[in-house]
């Protein structure tokens, strides 16, 4: 190669970074925009903050964890020792989720540079991030099973049925409407998931019921519970659950598939009228 | 084997979508689990053929850092972002237009992300703190949440659901 090319090349490539650097003032700190992609195909982004004397803190504010928990991706332990060690290597630090290091103002654009590589580094789990499909919700297989279960004696399988309580309006995630009332009972099948506070909807189910009791065409239904990710709930608000229900069965995490064995089951034996 | 369902995402983003819990319950949860809350749910969403579909879907926020620049927010199905907001300092909108700070992220079906869409939006603007980034942007993003705020039932009972005074 000609020395004449590689010297064109390398002011192009300078004219290319000069281009690609851009800065702005944020909240007094220089945010600097550098031409390193990082793999979730964002550029990388450096604040510099002035603090006393010749003092300069430059980070990446945090961004890099962030955005890698907004892929999903969370910093366990062993993740947030790896990117210790390539910030140490880097001559920076890794603290509370953030590439640091505090410098002096001679040393401001190798802190920005290796700020900048570790952010860019970081974010290599983003290459090995692919989707993972599900096998279905609960609710799928609950409606696939009640459907494929569904007997001549039963007229129609309905989903989230609004009901009218006393004091509000709830709905039952499936009910069982009978060809003929006098010989086979309605059933409301509700999938209970812990929610964020297990006793929470345990209180709630609980209100649907109460608020439904003694009233027509409801009192006659029986109530059919299905407790998903029972490993969650409290022995308290499972209890309150059973108490309300004429069946109620309990899954634990992963043993989700079992739900389409046990419902028809379930289904046949309350839609019999005693 | 389960198929994806990637097909749904613009009726997922389009539809008024609910997670039973209330706003001051993720701001606890914030505040207790270093800045960082991740939940997931299940919506029923109609497609085009008013088909009914089941979905798993995820929320991540992240208030870690002091800097509200850092902040994201994301919605999950298949654990692959499909929509989102965050900060950056400078990023390109699709049709290769320059843009700065705030942005919300859009699906591309073929390359199965939202990495690399992204629509400069002003949701953010002027907003400050916690509450006012989860107001907005899950507004903005057609998630709302129960009125109802439980409490921290953790408070008055054990791990097995148990209130001990009542014992």
């Amino acid at each position: 190669m000609e020395t004449t090319n590689c010297s064109q090349i390398r002011e192009a490539l300078i004219r290319r970074l000069n281009d690609e650097i851009a800065v702005q003032t944020v909240l007094n700190q220089c945010v600097f925009s550098l031409p390193f992609k990082c793999l979730d195909e964002r550029a990388t982004d450096v604040f510099v903050e002035k603090m006393l004397g010749d003092l300069y803190r430059v980070h990446d504010a945090g961004i890099t964890t962030s955005h890698l928990f907004a892929q999903g991706i969370h910093i366990t332990g062993h993740k947030a020792e790896v990117f210790e060690e390539v910030a140490k290597r880097l001559g920076v630090g890794y603290l509370a989720g953030t590439f640091e290091v505090s410098c002096k103002e001679s040393e401001v654009q190798d802190a920005i540079l290796a700020v900048g590589q570790c952010s860019a580094l970081a974010t290599f789990e983003v290459a090995a991030h692919k989707p993972i499909v599900e096998e279905d919700p609960v609710k799928t297989r609950v409606h696939r099973s009640l459907n494929q279960w569904k007997p001549d004696y039963i007229k129609q399988i309905s989903r989230n049925v609004p009901v009218k309580g006393r004091k509000a309006r709830h709905s039952f995630d499936f009910v069982s409407f009978p060809q003929e009332a006098d010989l086979t009972n309605t059933v409301a099948v509700q999938v209970l998931p812990p929610s964020h506070s297990p006793q929470a909807q345990a209180e709630r189910y609980g209100f649907l019921v109460l608020d439904t009791e003694q009233l027509a065409p409801y009192d006659t239904w029986k109530r059919f519970a299905i407790v998903t990710k029972v490993e969650s709930w409290g022995d308290r608000p499972l209890a309150l659950v059973r108490d309300l229900s004429e069946e109620t069965i309990t899954l634990l995490s992963g043993e989700e598939d079992k739900v389409e064995a046990i419902v028809p089951q379930v289904m046949a034996q309350l839609s019999k009228v005693a | 084997m389960a198929s994806d369902k990637f097909f749904l995402v613009p009726q997922i983003v389009a539809t008024k979508k609910y997670i039973d819990i209330s706003r001051s319950e993720i701001e606890r949860t914030l505040n207790d689990e270093g800045g960082e809350v991740e939940y997931d749910w299940e919506e029923t969403i109609t497609d085009e053929f008013n088909v009914e579909w089941n979905v798993t879907l995820k929320l991540n926020i992240s208030c870690k850092s002091p800097l509200m620049f850092a902040w994201s927010i994301a919605l999950k199905l298949h654990q692959i972002r499909i929509d989102g907001i965050d900060w950056h300092s400078t990023f390109c909108d699709p049709e290769g237009t320059k843009h700065r700070g705030w942005h919300r992220h859009r699906f591309d079906r073929k390359k199965q992300s939202a990495d690399g869409q992204r629509l400069p939006t002003t949701v953010l603007e002027g907003a400050s703190g916690t509450t006012a980034f989860l107001i907005r942007t899950l507004k903005e993003m057609n998630i709302s949440l129960s009125g109802v705020d439980h409490g921290n039932y953790e408070l008055f009972t054990d791990q097995r659901g148990i209130n001990p005074s009542s014992e």
